[in-house]
């Protein structure tokens, strides 16, 4: 951790070295440990520290970019300069019309102290207590607990001078049998606040119930998505529906649809980077304030996440969603919350007279990305319901699913929904209870 | 530099490790992206840094950082033996590592124009050339362009004695059309591979012999042909299947499964397991007759290529599936010693900040004796496919499900009408098994992927795979919502 004084001040005098009309630097800096554990035993334990700086460079509206983790005078001046010899080569880029002004920032607390007192050994004793757990019922752990410490930092010449600590641990376990597995995770800002005896006790709940799965024929059921599955559909709408940039490159199935019903009048979706609930975070990567965005109020499209670039070209306010540049995938919701409903699970498995229980999807890919119509399997506990109540366990389905239908066909909604933190993104998402959904094939255990 | 690198180890040793390597590596990486005639982005990174990875206590410690120099070398190694402690708390056995010969090598490969030495005008002019070709046709809404160098220098010592400095240089670049129809139907079609393009440790000498130019006005035709384009028939069928798209076949179903630290469940918590036990080797039928998979480090300018891997094991050509027999897996010094194999070589991290895992390098399905008309001519009814549009296979690799940018008809042994959004499914083995042709060397290409993902945290990966087109019986096809 270099702290926001050193930061700034080495941002500040990048600054300097530039001659174009606009510059910006983007700090990036993390630290991480990772205790990775499988057939019950740590088998990698690693620690790696990087801090990295963008450096964009406008000119007559061309735009270079060069990254470095040489953050001495020396290497940051280099780095300036390379940007700017880009320009002599690139066109302009007419879209472009200024980098973000300073807005005020809020503060919000993302960072705690005493995780730095973390140690290796720490780390071990809370996977010992997953694998004890497990061991204790014949059952072998594998899974990962991280701790990580980052930095963001961003500086340009139009006075955005913004830095943000961040502390964030996971902890992820699958639990197996013989024929059978369960998945558990947990994210938080606080390592004393993961609960690693409740993350096995669920993992390895689903390890047991779902013991001798029994083959199922693929075709349409309903369905219990858990927060897990419920996640990754979500993920798939922000990659490719919920950003300014497909919306008006007509690859969004938003597109042209804003304040049309696109799903059920039960789905109400939002982006909210300074909801305590979720992962915090107040600023975007070129420094510009988190909005609060409605994407989806009671089924109708609302609107799409903009960042500068975008908001500048379109002419619409900058919600503070710009991803580090350059970045082909455009403004991307990173904070996103499905509404809760009125329901739990216990009341969505007696509602179902033969349905499905899908503890988590592996391996998701859209095959049209338009329509957001995505494959995937299920994984680590599926299990038929029968006449409101679970029957059995089921070898893994495939299936081949239309989301923006599924989000039309969401019969139940939970009241509890649960922080789940994505490969790029964290949500806070509910189960549901969804009618129609399409398995198209199956696997052999 | 190098003095330093031998008294890290030398620390190491004093400190009462069993083991330990150190890895420096520069790397420098230009990336060009264009879209709709203007410049996405021109991005230089340049990155340094070092990681030192011990056995002590008999567990594995690993840690790193971007200063170099003594002093932080020496805190790194502590570390590292700290975390190996820590590790250590909760073992089984001791890590115990296969012998291996130990070599001092420096290595640099053929390469015939430094790409970093070529104009950003020239680099920038291929692609607003490509540009405008496809901005010809109307409904062709995207277009894109990018290229990829990167240029590596990588130091390799360990407490054994090995000293391996090796040189890579890689190049790339992809192009893509995306067509978008009256009803806002999106089709796209991409050159000379999906994901990016076409890669390989090659200089630009290898952009020029990709011949983007040349097939851009295809590309934009074809994504504008796709829009009205007949659906992929559905049902069981004969299927030949392009090149490029095998290499994800091969990727998915055979080098994801083959990796021995996946089979030993080390992957269990990510990506999954594999269908590939340890009683299956020398003793299972993954493919037909016709099927003969190698991994092969050694192939010059293959993606997956290098001299040495990322534990000093010097780059091999080995069988993995052999006259359909499943006969290898690619393994670690560490895995090796578990099932007394010879280690192979597929050790790699992707950054001086990862520890190296069991890594695909390059994965091939040889070629077999037949032309392209062999392979059509020899189906009555069935799909010809090219080109990846989507992937997903279950956590032990054995039911996946591909969807391809385009296909054609086959009826009576000819090619027929073009077919949109093809896709096909099936269980590994028994897809494998279906196979009955494959395409003869004059077909056979080693495809460069840099993106091959896994472990935690998450490391790319630079891999390829030598494929021609293949045949397969009675695929079903055609799964559609």
């Amino acid at each position: 951790m270099r702290g926001k004084e050193e930061i700034l001040n080495v941002l500040k005098n990048g600054l300097k070295f530039s001659s174009g009309d606009e510059i910006e630097l983007l700090y990036l800096g993390r630290e991480s440990s990772l205790t990775r554990y499988a057939n019950s035993y740590i088998h990698q334990n690693v620690k790696e520290g990087n801090s990295q700086i963008r450096v964009r460079v406008i000119k007559n509206k061309k735009i270079g970019f060069v990254e470095t983790n040489n953050l001495t005078t020396e290497g940051i001046k280099k780095a300036v300069k390379d940007a700017e010899e880009i320009l002599n080569f690139t066109k302009e880029d007419a879209s472009f019309v200024k980098l973000p002004e300073k807005e005020e920032v809020k503060d919000v607390k993302t960072f705690f102290d005493e995780n730095l007192k973390v140690t290796p050994s720490d780390m071990a004793d809370k996977v010992k207590n997953v694998i004890d757990k497990a061991s204790k019922k014949s059952l072998t752990a594998a899974g990962a607990l991280s701790v990580d410490f980052e930095e963001y930092a961003v500086v340009n010449s139009r006075g955005i001078e913004v830095y943000q600590p961040y502390s964030s641990i996971t902890l992820t376990t699958v639990i197996m049998g013989e024929d059978s597995s369960g998945f558990a995770d947990r994210f938080s800002m606080r390592f004393n606040d993961i609960n690693e005896i409740e993350l096995a006790d669920e993992a390895i709940e689903k390890a047991l119930t779902g013991k001798n799965p029994k083959d199922l024929e693929p075709g349409k059921y309903e369905v219990i998505l858990s927060p897990y599955a419920v996640e990754d559909i979500l993920f798939f709408f922000a990659y490719l529906s919920f950003g300014a940039k497909s919306f008006h490159l007509d690859t969004s199935f938003m597109s042209g649809k804003l304040n049309e019903k696109v799903f059920g009048e039960n789905i109400t979706i939002w982006d909210d980077g300074y909801d305590t609930l979720g992962a915090p975070i107040s600023f975007d990567f070129e420094g510009v304030p988190k909005k609060k965005v409605v994407l989806i109020q009671n089924g109708i499209a609302k609107n799409v996440v903009y960042d500068s670039y975008h908001a500048y070209k379109f002419d619409k306010e900058n919600t503070g969603h710009a991803l580090p540049q350059p970045n082909s995938l455009g403004p991307f919701a990173l904070n996103l919350f499905m509404k809760e409903g009125e329901s739990n699970l216990v009341d969505m498995i007696k509602n179902i007279k033969k349905g499905i229980y899908i503890s988590r999807f592996h391996y998701t890919n859209p095959i049209d990305p338009k329509r957001v119509i995505i494959t995937g399997m299920t994984r680590d506990g599926t299990f038929l319901i029968e006449d409101g109540k679970i029957s059995h366990p089921v070898k893994n389905l495939r299936f081949t699913q239309d989301m923006v239908e599924l989000m039309n066909n969401v019969l139940e909604i939970s009241k509890e929904r649960k922080l789940q933190r994505g490969d790029a993104h964290v949500s806070v998402v509910p189960y549901i209870r969804v009618k129609d959904f399409n398995f198209t094939g199956k696997t052999e255990f | 530099m190098r003095d330093e690198l031998r008294w890290i180890m030398d620390e190491a040793k004093k400190r009462g490790v069993t083991y330990s390597d150190v890895r420096l590596i520069e790397d420098e990486i230009e990336t060009i992206e264009t879209e709709n005639g203007n410049v996405q982005g021109i991005g230089k990174s340049f990155s340094k840094g070092f990681g030192i990875r011990v056995v002590f206590n008999g567990a594995w410690g690993f840690s790193s950082s971007s200063k170099v120099d003594k002093l932080e070398m020496e805190k790194v190694l502590d570390e590292a033996i700290n975390i190996a402690k820590a590790s250590s708390k909760i073992k089984k056995e001791d890590v115990i590592l296969s012998d291996i010969e130990i070599y001092e090598d420096e290595y640099t490969p053929d390469i015939k124009i430094d790409p970093f030495t070529v104009g950003l005008d020239k680099k920038l002019n291929l692609l607003y050339e490509v540009d405008k070709i496809m901005s010809n046709y109307k409904p062709v809404k995207i277009r894109r362009g990018s290229l990829y160098f990167n240029k590596q220098k990588k130091y390799f010592v360990s407490t054994e004695g090995s000293f391996i400095v090796q040189d890579r240089i890689v190049s790339g670049s992809g192009i893509e059309a995306y067509a978008i129809g009256d009803t806002g139907e999106v089709q796209r079609r991409s050159y000379p591979a999906a994901l990016g393009g076409d890669f390989s440790v090659s200089g630009w000498e290898f952009i020029e012999s990709l011949k983007l130019i040349e097939n851009s006005d295809r590309v934009a035709k074809q994504s504008v042909e796709l829009l009205s384009a007949k659906p992929c028939p559905q049902g069981y069928m004969d299927i030949v299947i392009s090149g490029d798209q095998m290499a994800l076949q091969v990727h998915e179903s055979l080098g994801h499964p083959v990796e021995l630290d996946r089979v030993f469940g080390m992957e269990a918590s990510y990506a999954g397991t594999s269908f590939l036990t340890l009683e299956k080797l020398n003793n299972f039928m993954y493919g037909s007759k016709k099927v003969n998979i190698t991994a092969d480090a050694t192939i010059p300018h293959a993606l997956g290529g290098f001299k040495y891997d990322d534990e000093g094991v010097k780059a091999q050509r080995v069988y993995l599936v052999k006259e359909g027999l499943f006969v290898g897996y690619l393994t670690s010094r560490e895995t090796a010693h578990k099932v007394s194999l010879k280690p192979m070589g597929a050790m790699r991290a992707d950054g001086w900040n990862r520890i190296p895992l069991i890594r695909m390098t390059s994965i091939n399905l040889e070629p077999g004796d037949m032309t392209f008309e062999n392979l059509i001519s020899g189906i009555k009814e069935g799909i010809y496919v090219e080109t990846n549009k989507s992937w997903s296979i279950d956590d032990k690799r054995l039911n996946f499900q591909f969807g391809c940018e385009i296909g054609w008809e086959i009826k009576d042994g000819k090619l027929g009408d073009m077919i949109k959004n093809p896709t096909y499914t099936g269980i590994s083995y028994e897809f494998w098994r279906s196979c009955d042709g494959i395409g003869n060397k004059g077909l056979w290409h080693v495809w460069g992927v840099p993106n091959c993902g896994k472990g935690e945290p998450p490391q790319i990966m630079q891999v390829s795979h030598g494929t021609a087109p293949a045949r397969f019986r009675n695929v079903r096809v055609g799964v559609v919502r």
